[in-house]
C-alpha cells in the first residue's frame, strides 16, 4: 500500500558520534544508519569522522573500518569487494549501488550510507531479503524444455542467440533496482519488480527455452508486470549497467504482439 | 519469516530525486490536474446551456486572478501530459531506453512544455483582452 512516510517504529532518531583521534586533515564524515533488534529503540543515525589516509578507495572499505575501528557491532553484508555478489548493495548519498564499486573521492561532502529503501530491516544495513527472492523464484528462472535432449550434446544455440542473452544474464541480484522503484515501494507484495522481470526477460530470450508462451501468460498480470509505470529509476540505479526497465518494455510488447490464447 | 517488529527501511525521505521518478510522478499529477479541469469546463459548458446569467457568473469567477494561475497550471498541465505521452508511447515501441536517452527525451520534453505554455498565454493575453 501506499505510504509516504515511515511507521512509528522505523522513524529514525540522531545517533551517537565518533571523532576520530588522528591529526590529518584528510577526513570524511559518513553517516550510517542503524538499527539493533536486541534493543527497543527506534532506528538512528550514527555519525564516524574516518581519516581517508588510513581507509580504502570505496565506500565498503569505509564500512569495513567503521567495524574494525570504531564499533565492531556494526553489521552489513558484504563478499567480493569487486562488483560480482551483490552483497554489498546500500543506499549510498540517496542513491541504491554497490558499496565496493562506489569510489569515495567520488562523492563531495558527508556520506550517508543506509539500508536499501522501503525492505524490512533485521540489523543496521542489513535488510530482509526473503520477498524479493520470492518474487525471484516465483519467475521460474531456468530453462524450460519439451523437446527431447539431444544425444550426446548439449542444447546449443548460435554466437548471436547467446548474445541476446549476456546482458540480462549479468545481474548480480543485488536489488538495487527493485529498491529504487517507487512502484515497487508500493506494490512490493504483488508487483515482481524489475530485478525479477529482468530475470525473467532472460529466459523469455533463450533460444532454448519452450516456455516462452506459459512465461507470457504467468506474467500477463495487472500487478505482477503491469505495476511497471516506466519510470525508470530500475534502470539509472542498477550498478552493472544493465536495463530492466527495458527488459519490461520488451516483456510487454512480446505480450502485446503474441496471440495469447486461453 | 517472523517480522519481529522490524523497522521500514526509510525511502522517500531519503532517495535522492532522480529526473526519472521526478517526470513521472509530475506525469501523474498533471494528469490529476486535467481531470480536475475537465470538470471545470464542464461546469464552464453547462452554464452556457444555462442561459447568459449564469455564463456570465462562471466567465467571472473563471477569469478572476486567482483562478487564472489554476489556468496556468492546466495549461503546463495539459502540454507536459501530451508531451510526455508522446515520450511513453515511444518507450511503448521499445525505443529510447538507452539511461542518457531517458533523461535528454525527459529535458526535451520539460523544455518543449514551458515553450509552448509560455507561447499560449502571451498568444492568449496579447491577441484577447480578458
Amino acid at each position: 500500500m501506499t505510504e509516504f512516510t515511515l511507521p512509528k517504529n522505523s522513524k529514525v532518531t540522531k545517533g551517537k558520534v565518533y571523532e576520530t583521534h588522528t591529526d590529518t586533515k584528510n577526513i570524511r564524515t559518513f553517516h550510517v544508519y542503524r538499527y539493533d533488534p536486541s534493543e527497543d529503540s527506534n532506528p538512528r543515525v550514527d555519525t564516524y569522522e574516518i581519516s581517508l589516509d588510513q581507509c580504502g578507495p570505496m565506500v565498503l572499505d569505509a564500512l569495513i573500518k567503521i567495524k574494525a575501528d570504531y564499533d565492531a557491532s556494526l553489521a552489513f553484508r558484504r563478499s567480493c569487494r569487486e562488483g560480482i555478489c551483490g552483497s554489498c548493495s546500500h543506499n549510498i548519498n540517496g542513491v541504491n549501488t554497490l558499496a565496493c564499486t562506489q569510489p569515495i573521492k567520488d562523492i563531495k561532502g558527508d556520506i550517508s550510507i543506509y539500508p536499501l529503501p522501503h525492505m524490512n530491516v533485521v540489523k543496521d544495513l542489513v535488510v530482509d531479503l526473503t520477498d524479493f527472492y520470492k518474487g525471484y523464484a516465483s519467475v521460474e528462472p531456468w530453462l524450460k524444455t519439451n523437446s527431447e535432449a539431444p544425444e550426446g550434446t548439449e542444447r546449443l544455440q548460435t554466437k548471436e542467440d547467446q548474445e541476446k542473452i549476456d546482458k540480462p544474464s549479468a545481474c548480480i541480484l543485488c536489488a538495487c533496482c527493485s529498491t529504487a522503484c517507487p512502484s515497487y515501494w508500493w506494490n512490493g507484495d504483488k508487483y515482481l519488480g524489475p530485478a525479477a522481470l529482468l530475470a525473467s526477460y532472460r529466459w523469455l530470450q533463450d533460444s532454448r527455452d519452450e516456455a516462452k508462451e506459459e512465461r507470457l501468460k504467468e506474467l500477463n498480470d495487472s500487478s505482477k508486470l503491469y505495476k511497471c509505470h516506466t519510470i525508470m529509476n530500475c534502470s539509472l540505479a542498477c550498478p552493472k549497467d544493465l536495463n530492466p526497465g527495458q527488459a519490461i518494455a520488451e516483456i510487454k510488447k512480446m505480450i502485446a504482439t503474441q496471440d495469447l490464447n486461453d | 519469516m517472523a517480522k519481529n517488529n522490524q523497522p521500514l527501511s526509510p525511502h522517500l525521505s531519503v532517495y535522492k530525486w532522480q529526473v526519472t521518478n521526478t517526470l513521472s510522478i509530475l506525469h501523474r499529477f498533471s494528469g490529476v490536474l486535467l481531470f480536475l479541469a475537465a470538470i471545470d469546463f464542464s461546469i464552464w459548458l453547462a452554464s452556457i446551456a444555462m442561459g447568459e446569467n449564469s455564463y456570465a457568473l462562471i466567465s467571472s469567477v473563471f477569469s478572476s486572478r486567482l483562478v487564472l494561475a489554476i489556468w496556468v497550471a492546466v495549461s503546463f498541465s495539459f502540454f507536459y501530459h501530451s508531451l510526455n505521452g508522446l515520450r511513453h508511447l515511444v518507450w511503448d515501441f521499445g525505443k529510447g531506453f538507452e539511461t542518457h536517452q531517458v533523461k535528454y527525451s525527459g529535458f526535451i520534453v520539460v523544455v518543449l512544455t514551458l515553450v509552448l505554455t509560455s507561447c499560449f498565454w502571451f498568444l492568449l493575453l496579447t491577441k484577447h483582452s480578458l
